[in-house]
């Protein structure tokens, strides 16, 4: 087990595309870190890099303190996941299992004791004489995994393990994962796209856009306090809503109303995003609430309501949207049977909005 | 409709193969035929023998320069085999996989040798070898074989390589194996198709190639079947061998068609179904 330490890790690649910039991070032992951004930010290859597959254009990588950037992936001790799974079709799956040790040299009575007891971990104890093409894809990903396992590896690096899956599956197998790492307790990095596997799984995770980490936190400090407008954006399903707000005087103009300028924006602010979350857009009874200054209270038309069982949805009409039309997304309370061009009570605490420069796209803090 | 659409089809199918069947097979069987004729019946215009005698395949093989040959020939075609599939191999996996400068350049003029009319080098190559030493050796014969047939070695199985899910590799360097153990338990297992094809096309240029053959040997030292055929006696000097060389011609044939059926097992299509999500 090791800690993993990047240190300005930069790729670019033969074409002139920079696939990471200067990449500092910092991978506990023993910690579940995701790596996590949209298709093309990056993260497979920060993966690649970590593992030896591709070598950084500059930076340093560091396992355990030692400098490993120019080693051999084989010579890393890491093992790697592919999202193809990558199981070699002319083994059987003990072969598979055992093709790590083979290479490495181990002694062939060793060898098949421990891919026995990796594959009782994975229930895969049946199916060793089997071919690949004979398993379904979750007894390949289960393969895959055990084929990392057998080598007691410093790391696991899970390259989207679970994209193959349906989402039946998928949900399954990252239970299944998180157990798997609590119980072994060895460092892992695990690039994904899709942010319900990382806010769940991670201890802490990494967002990346454009080859760059855009913030690094525990799950909860990224949703609840993003560090700019993408992991904002990024984070959340449904995603936040963006307002435009503009000073006028002393007061905040948003499309929502006036409010309180708020102190501790950077002074010559003359525009600021404003963002806040669906499921802080509360529906209201009309004569629930407090009249506060604290609060946006209005009343919308419901364009579309999306339903999705243990909780809904509605897109309503900005009350003073002006030119711009703009939508918000609403969380509706539950039970209710909110139609389609009905009219809603809304409630929007102030202090759960979060301030970005419109520029820059970066976090304002505000004072509380 | 479509029902009898597709029986039309089927009929189409199997009348077409038929046709080519029956058009490749031809000569075969009528050699078969000349080689099991009595030999006053050579001539006399009937595709199955009236009487038929094995007496040509005994004097085959009671000539004293035919096992020679074939020796010969085995262990010439099976070198240079041999040798083209590793060096090709290893050739097509490095034009695939690695970038370096002159890449095309290479494929380029290894496909150009192989479109070299062998003829013009006879010439020149049997003075070389002459002075060298080469001439009437294995050797002799390996080395032009070879020349010819790695370029097609290299283009069959680049194509091959490159079909090949990348991933696997990646894989198998992760888990502890070096470039050459990779290529070796992974790669060279899942290209088995293309390994063999590639064998097949270069077994089957060096065991059939007269030109070299003839031109580079003299005796039984390396002279290989087909031009040993053209030295043939038979089983009397005062008769055409006609009939011997069908059965000689008959004999050499059967090792090239069980080696195609043999490696023809493994062209199977789908050998790399279930490595990745396809």
């Amino acid at each position: 087990m090791a800690g993993i330490r990047l240190e300005g890790l930069t790729k670019r690649f033969d074409d002139g595309t920079v696939a990471v910039r200067d990449v500092d991070l910092e991978i506990e032992d023993g910690e579940f870190f995701v790596l996590v951004g949209p298709s093309g930010c990056g993260k497979s290859t920060l993966l690649n890099l970590i593992v030896g597959l591709e070598s950084p254009t500059r930076g340093e990588v560091f396992v355990d303190g030692e400098r490993v950037t120019r080693r051999d992936p084989g010579k890393r001790n890491m093992a790697m996941v592919f999202q193809s799974y990558a199981i070699y079709p002319h083994l059987s799956v003990r072969e598979n299992l055992a093709f790590p040790l083979r290479v490495a040299g181990v002694p062939p009575v060793e060898r098949d004791h421990r891919v026995v007891e990796a594959a009782r971990a994975l229930e895969l104890e049946e199916l060793l004489d089997r071919r690949p093409a004979t398993l379904s894809g979750g007894q390949r990903q289960r393969v895959s995994m055990g084929r990392a396992m057998v080598r007691d590896p410093v790391a696991f690096l899970l390259d989207e393990p679970l994209s193959n899956l349906d989402a039946r599956l998928r949900g399954q197998m990252r239970t299944e994962i998180a157990r798997l790492h609590r119980r072994l307790e060895t460092t892992t990095v695990y690039v994904t796209h899709d942010q319900t596997e990382a806010l769940t799984l991670a201890d802490r995770l990494a967002i990346l856009d454009g080859g760059e980490i855009q913030q690094v936190g525990t799950p909860r400090e990224v949703y609840r306090a993003p560090a700019n407008r993408f992991v904002a954006g990024f984070l959340g399903a449904p995603p936040m809503n963006f307002l435009r707000g503009t000073r006028d005087g002393m007061d905040l103009v948003l499309p929502l109303g006036p409010m309180p300028w708020p102190s501790g924006l950077p002074d010559g602010t003359v525009t600021v995003d404003v963002g806040v979350r669906p499921e802080d857009v509360r529906e209201v009874g009309p004569t629930e609430g407090r009249a506060d200054d604290d609060v946006f209270r209005f009343r919308a038309r419901v364009e579309l309501v999306e339903w999705l069982g243990s909780e809904s949805y509605a897109h309503v009409e900005m009350p003073r949207g002006g030119d711009s039309a703009q939508r918000l997304v609403v969380r509706l309370s539950p039970g209710g049977d909110v139609a389609e061009d009905d009219d809603i009570d809304i409630e929007l605490a102030r202090s759960r909005l979060h301030f970005f420069d419109p520029g820059t796209g970066i976090r304002l803090r505000v004072d509380a | 409709m479509s029902a009898s659409r597709s029986r039309l089809d089927r009929v189409f199918q199997s009348a077409t193969a038929l046709v080519v069947v029956v058009y490749a097979l031809l000569p075969l069987g009528w050699l078969l035929s000349i080689s099991l004729k009595a030999p006053g019946d050579l001539s006399d215009g009937r595709l199955v023998p009236g009487r038929i005698t094995l007496e040509h395949y005994r004097a085959v093989f009671a000539d004293p320069h035919f096992p020679a040959a074939l020796r010969n020939s085995l262990g010439i075609a099976g070198i240079a085999t041999t040798l083209a599939i590793v060096f090709g191999s290893l050739a097509a996996y490095a034009l695939v996989r690695l970038r370096f400068p002159g890449r095309s350049l290479v494929m380029g003029g290894a496909l150009s040798i192989a479109m070299f009319p062998p003829i013009a080098v006879i010439g020149p190559l049997f003075d070389l070898w002459r002075r060298v030493g080469l001439f009437d050796t294995w050797t002799g014969l390996v080395l032009p074989y070879l020349s010819f047939t790695l370029p097609l070695a290299i283009w069959t199985l680049s194509a091959f390589f490159r079909d090949l899910p990348w991933e696997l590799e990646r894989a198998a360097r992760v888990d502890g194996a070096t470039r050459l153990q990779a290529f070796r338990h992974v790669i060279v297992p899942l290209a088995a198709p293309g390994v063999a094809t590639a064998a097949i096309l270069v077994f089957v240029f060096a065991w059939n190639d007269f030109l070299f053959a003839m031109s580079l040997t003299s005796t039984d030292h390396a002279r290989t079947v087909p031009a040993a055929l053209a030295f043939f006696t038979g089983a009397s000097r005062f008769e055409e061998p006609t009939s011997s060389i069908a059965a000689a011609s008959l004999v050499v044939t059967v090792p090239v068609v069980l080696v195609v059926l043999l490696f023809q097992r493994r062209i199977v299509a789908g050998l790399t179904a279930g490595a990745v999500k396809g």
